[in-house]
């Protein structure tokens, strides 16, 4: 896609435009159905960026847990460290592959829209000594990729914890709410920021990374949980 | 993973309250040390030999598992044997427990020799090692972790807990969930990373640090090395360099809800809010990386002016 109305996609997506601007790209929308795709593609990205939510997951996980701290919950289940008994348990698990292969289409016209981004000065403050890092697929496009990748493998292995999270003992869940929250908290912050100011490269990769920091987070405290059953 | 013990021999050994044995060893075979509870601690002396003293319950014993390579050390209600791996598209998790009563709380205090590798991981214990052992990895679920004087590698993991390093060479790989981690006067890379705690780096030099928090300020005190690389990265903290004058880098910032401030002859743009800004000291020889979204960040003098 490179005819004039690539660096126009942003600013559509961001009711930029002015009238006859809007008026003269739809028309071109309905001529044009690669730019008509990417628009789309773009969409469902900001769609998910904007809707990603990691507590409600979690909560989900560690209600019965909470509940049998609480003692509130006949069904709900915490066993202690000092109940373990000798057992074997194996689990796999395999990420759904379609998702990413849906997700790399998407990174297509989502590369083609950052580096007619990266192309418009209006967006980009240039503000060093040296020539600025440029919005690039790599930088932007694939952070948002490698977040839903990381949203796919958090919401798998929270599975896992529900399934097996009996197992951990009550220090371990206390360890894994109190920073899941912060953690949460900072992603919700980095997507709220996101959402703000969409074509900063930055925020992209910050947003990504706060998500990879849950991930890490949930195999670690698994890890743990699981030597101390 | 199921232990496989290739050769040696059981040591079984039932004070009333306390274990004192020594005996010898090869001094590049690897140290495991694991606990449940209570404390380890692990100095070194110029001899062939460990040293294990242990205070623990009337009930315990110590087991004292000795291989081709390695040397195990654990109380016997306690031998945890587990594996968690995600890799490429699946979750693995296999898990063994032995011991069918409590595990008993042990405070062990190991001697060991000079140089010599050494694992120690247990849940709710403090790990304190002192002197120059070779290679150290520990993994701690609750409690602190103290190394000092270690020459080679040390990995250090406290789900809970701080963990601090001092005077020592080799890489560094630290990570506290929920702990503060702190390190002076070392000389090996340094990866160091918290969700809610502090980290503070004091008199390094080192040609790779990288620290990251989510929820923690982040302190950087050394030099910055020709071609080495330094990331610093946090959500809700605040990052401070304290970096020689005539240091010669490349540096990236960014933040979206704080402050520039530096020493260094920079012209700072009044909003660098959601952009990175980049500026050049000296020949720019190193790379610098510097992230803080709610947090300020500051660069300054290594010796300040008064």
């Amino acid at each position: 896609m490179s005819d004039q109305w690539t660096d126009r996609l942003s600013a559509y997506l961001d009711d930029e435009l002015s009238a006859t601007e809007r008026a003269a790209f739809e028309r071109h929308l309905v001529e044009c159905e690669e730019c008509h795709t990417t628009l789309n593609q773009l969409g469902s990205v900001r769609t998910w960026a904007e809707g990603y939510e990691g507590l409600p997951t979690s909560e989900a996980v560690w209600v019965g847990v909470r509940e049998g701290i609480k003692g509130g919950s006949a069904d709900a289940k915490v066993v202690s460290i000092q109940d373990a008994r000798p057992r074997w348990r194996r689990l796999r698990i395999a990420v759904p592959l379609a998702l990413a292969a849906t997700m790399a289409l998407v990174v297509v016209g989502v590369g083609s829209w950052w580096v007619g981004r990266a192309t418009a000065p209006r967006r980009e403050i240039v503000v060093s000594t040296m020539p600025a890092r440029l919005l690039t697929t790599s930088s932007q496009a694939q952070s948002l990729l490698a977040a839903e990748r990381y949203g796919a493998a958090i919401a798998q292995l929270e599975q896992v914890l529900l399934t097996n999270g009996g197992q951990l003992d009550t220090a371990t869940v206390r360890i894994l709410n109190r920073n899941l929250a912060v953690i949460d908290r900072a992603i919700r912050q980095a997507r709220e920021a996101l959402a703000t100011d969409p074509g900063s490269a930055y925020l992209a990769d910050h947003f990504t990374h706060m998500m990879q920091r849950k991930l890490t987070l949930l195999r670690r405290v698994a890890s743990a949980g699981v030597a101390a059953s | 993973m199921l232990l496989h013990i290739a050769a040696g021999a059981l040591i079984a050994l039932a004070p009333p309250q306390s274990t004192d044995t020594t005996f010898a060893v090869n001094p590049a075979h690897r140290l495991k040390v694991a606990n449940f509870g209570g404390e380890v601690r692990i100095r070194t002396w110029e001899r062939n030999e460990v040293r294990v003293e242990a205070d623990h319950s009337r009930r315990e014993r110590i087991v004292v598992e000795r291989t081709a390579t390695e040397v195990r050390i654990r109380p016997s209600s306690w031998s945890p044997d587990f594996e968690f791996d995600i890799e490429g598209d699946n979750v693995d998790v296999s898990m063994r427990f032995e011991g069918a009563r409590v595990p008993a709380m042990v405070d062990y205090d190991i001697i060991v020799p000079v140089s010599m590798p050494i694992d120690v991981a247990g849940l709710f214990m403090d790990v304190t090692v002192e002197g120059p052992v070779g290679e150290a990895n520990i993994r701690v679920l609750e409690g602190d972790i103290e190394v000092a004087g270690a020459r080679g590698p040390v990995s250090a993991r406290a789900s809970e807990g701080d963990i601090t390093i001092e005077d020592v060479q080799g890489a560094l790989r630290l990570s506290a969930i929920d702990g503060e981690v702190e390190v002076r006067n070392a000389s090996g890379e340094i990866t160091a990373e918290t969700t809610d705690g502090d980290i503070t780096l004091e008199d390094i030099r080192a040609t790779r640090v990288e620290l990251e928090s989510v929820d923690g300020d982040l302190w950087y005190s050394g030099t910055v090395q020709a071609q080495g690389f330094y990331s610093f990265i946090t959500h809700d903290g605040s990052v401070t360099l304290e970096i020689p004058r005539e240091v010669s880098a490349r540096v990236s910032v960014a933040t979206w809800d704080g402050d520039l401030t530096t020493d260094f002859t920079v012209q700072v743009p009044e909003r660098l809010r959601g952009r990175r800004f980049e500026f050049t000291l000296g020949a720019g020889g190193a790379q610098i990386e510097i992230e803080a979204f709610e947090g300020d960040i500051e660069i300054n003098y290594y010796e300040r002016e008064e």
